[in-house]
């Protein structure tokens, strides 16, 4: 089917990105090219029906003009003070029931900024840090189409003092096995037990998948980050995690993990109404309470407490961090 | 029901004889002033020529009844195609208005498409590589201000006049696009035929309790996660003397099943 691409006409005026815009358009057959003003226009409309689109997304090419950067608070981070996640993506081609992205976009269409010089000349402004891709999107879902990795693999080599963080459910490792590791970017997997990936993360890879992937990039020396966030509670829930975590750490070495995270299933309140709507399976819902302005698993404590004592026998305690 | 509008009748007369589309009596129908046809899935109206007559027209058809989906179909000049040529409209606009960005659905892909502008008065200039008529703004814009879904709107529209080709009001370039056209026309009445309603959950709450509103809508929410599990007998397994009771067995019995990710 052909491909719908919006693009923002702006982007025609720098010679940079017109030749970016072009490089992507060669890389689709025959698509349908439809020129705007602004992203907004076609993402931001209200009304819009996302389960309609997310058949069969656009992909719409823009400009990113403001707030490159947003500070996470160090609770959410994994042991810097100055962390900040920015997206060159909004939305991804994989469909989690519990998605927030469902709640918080009214489009599935993908928005892929291309200005990454200006992301690049946000990030040297802040200096040191950590800064995370993947919260709006996969990191590494549609790499062969927006190139990310080959733009900010050699601009994180010439900041050793920074890190970057590439978090993904994908087993999309090409740019990593061709370029030699460097020691400032962690490879992060979210992880789940299989039935859950297979039943609520539609379109992912598998966990085996995703485990063959850790693997070769560990062999290559790059550095492991394991994302048990969110865990999803389950009936037997713990039978499930511990066969989880037996799995992975016989597989990844303790000296190739960089960091843990661990975190159960949370929705901003003002993200349930949209979500609610569109996600695929409103089981994701059952045993879960308003606490304040966030919806949480009501086996949250239980689940975190037991996950952690069950960590701390496969990694030390400076690694794992409890969000 | 899907609602087909049109300009004028030269327009629509291969979609009235195609599609078999009977001309309603006028004390019956959707719009007195305006003639209308239908059989049981398609409406079509003729309009009128101008943005002020289709929105009238629509804003009238929507009044008296209700449509899943609007389509405008109509003739548009182009500068660089020959008369006949028929596009979907990818994106819709008029001047110094912003513009529509319609869903563009698997079916329509067999279509070519253009941009579309709406203009006053008939177009002589033809200065962009894009549709020009005189109907579609108004039409989608009436639609989205009733808060019609732009997903439920489209615009097919058949070249009949260019800098070289004069407009005439025929049938002849709706005829030659008509092959294109009716199979989609078709497609799209089958798809927002109206399906039968849906179970109403109202017959599964027991009829010797009483159910305030609000217990009515958590019912309505955890019949719908019963059915997405296939569980729907949980609530006829329930036996409580009152309402909430009732409600929280069958909300326990539901999230106990929810949980099990088997």
């Amino acid at each position: 089917m052909r491909k719908t691409i919006y693009i923002e006409k702006d982007l025609l005026d720098d010679p940079i990105l017109a030749a970016r815009v072009d490089k992507c358009l060669f890389s689709f057959r025959d698509p349908r090219v439809i020129y705007c003003d602004s992203y907004q226009e076609i993402f931001s409309r209200k009304q819009q029906n996302f389960r309609l689109q997310k058949q069969n997304p656009a992909l719409i090419l823009a400009k990113k003009r403001k707030e490159f950067l947003h500070a996470i608070p160090e609770k959410f981070g994994i042991g810097s003070k100055n962390s900040y996640y920015f997206s060159h993506l909004f939305n991804c081609p994989f469909d989690c029931s519990y998605c927030f992205l469902q709640g918080m976009y009214s489009s599935a269409h993908f928005v892929w900024f291309i200005n990454y010089e200006d992301f690049q000349n946000a990030i040297d402004q802040k200096g040191e840090g950590h800064f995370f891709s993947g919260y709006d999107g996969d990191s590494l879902a549609l790499e062969k189409t927006t190139g990310f990795l080959h733009h900010f693999l050699p601009f994180f080599a010439k900041r050793p003092q920074s890190l970057l963080e590439v978090r993904t459910k994908s087993a999309y490792i090409k740019p990593f096995l061709c370029t030699d590791p460097i020691a400032n970017c962690v490879i992060a997997w979210s992880l789940n037990p299989e039935n859950i990936i297979r039943l609520l993360e539609k379109k992912t890879a598998s966990l085996e998948k995703r485990l063959q992937a850790m693997e070769k990039v560990a062999e290559k020396g790059w550095k492991i980050g394991l994302r048990f966030d969110p865990l999803m509670y389950q009936k037997d829930f713990l039978p499930h995690l511990d066969q989880l975590f037996q799995e992975v750490f016989t597989r990844v070495q303790e000296r190739s993990i960089h960091s843990v995270t661990l975190g159960s299933f949370r929705v901003p309140k003002s993200y349930l109404k949209l979500l609610k709507k569109n996600t695929q399976d409103p089981r994701i819902f059952a045993g879960t309470h308003l606490e304040g302005n966030t919806l949480k698993s009501l086996w949250e404590n239980e689940c975190i407490k037991k996950a952690q004592e069950r960590l701390e026998n496969y990694i030390p305690k400076e690694k794992l961090f409890v969000i | 029901m899907l609602l087909i509008a049109s300009a004028f009748l030269k327009e629509a007369a291969p979609f009235i004889h195609h599609l078999c589309l009977k001309k309603e009596e006028p004390q019956s129908s959707l719009c007195p002033e305006k003639p209308v046809y239908t059989n049981e899935k398609i409406t079509l109206i003729i309009t009128g020529m101008g943005k002020k007559a289709m929105e009238k027209a629509l804003i009238s058809s929507m009044e008296k009844r209700a449509f899943s989906f609007y389509l405008n179909i109509g003739y548009a000049g182009h500068p660089l195609h020959l008369p006949g040529k028929a596009f979907f409209a990818q994106k819709i606009s008029q001047e110094n208005a912003s513009s529509f960005y319609p869903h563009i659905f698997p079916f329509m892909q067999r279509l070519s498409s253009s941009d579309l502008i709406s203009v006053d008065k008939m177009e002589k200039k033809f200065s962009k590589d894009a549709l020009y008529d005189m109907e579609g703004y108004a039409f989608f814009s009436t639609l989205i201000e009733k808060r019609i879904p732009l997903e439920a709107i489209a615009s097919f529209k058949v070249v009949s006049d260019g800098p070289n080709h004069p407009f005439q009001k025929t049938s002849l370039w709706m005829e030659k696009a008509a092959s294109e056209l009716i199979p989609l026309v078709e497609r799209l009445a089958e798809k927002t035929q109206r399906i039968g309603d849906a179970p109403d959950f109202l017959i599964y709450l027991p009829k010797s309790l009483h159910f305030t509103t609000y217990q009515k809508e958590r019912a309505k929410k955890l019949f719908h996660l019963a059915q997405s599990l296939g569980e729907e007998k949980v609530f006829t397994k329930v036996t409580k003397t009152n309402a909430q009771a009732f409600l929280e067995t069958v909300e326990h019995m539901i999230e106990q099943k929810a949980l099990d990710y088997a």
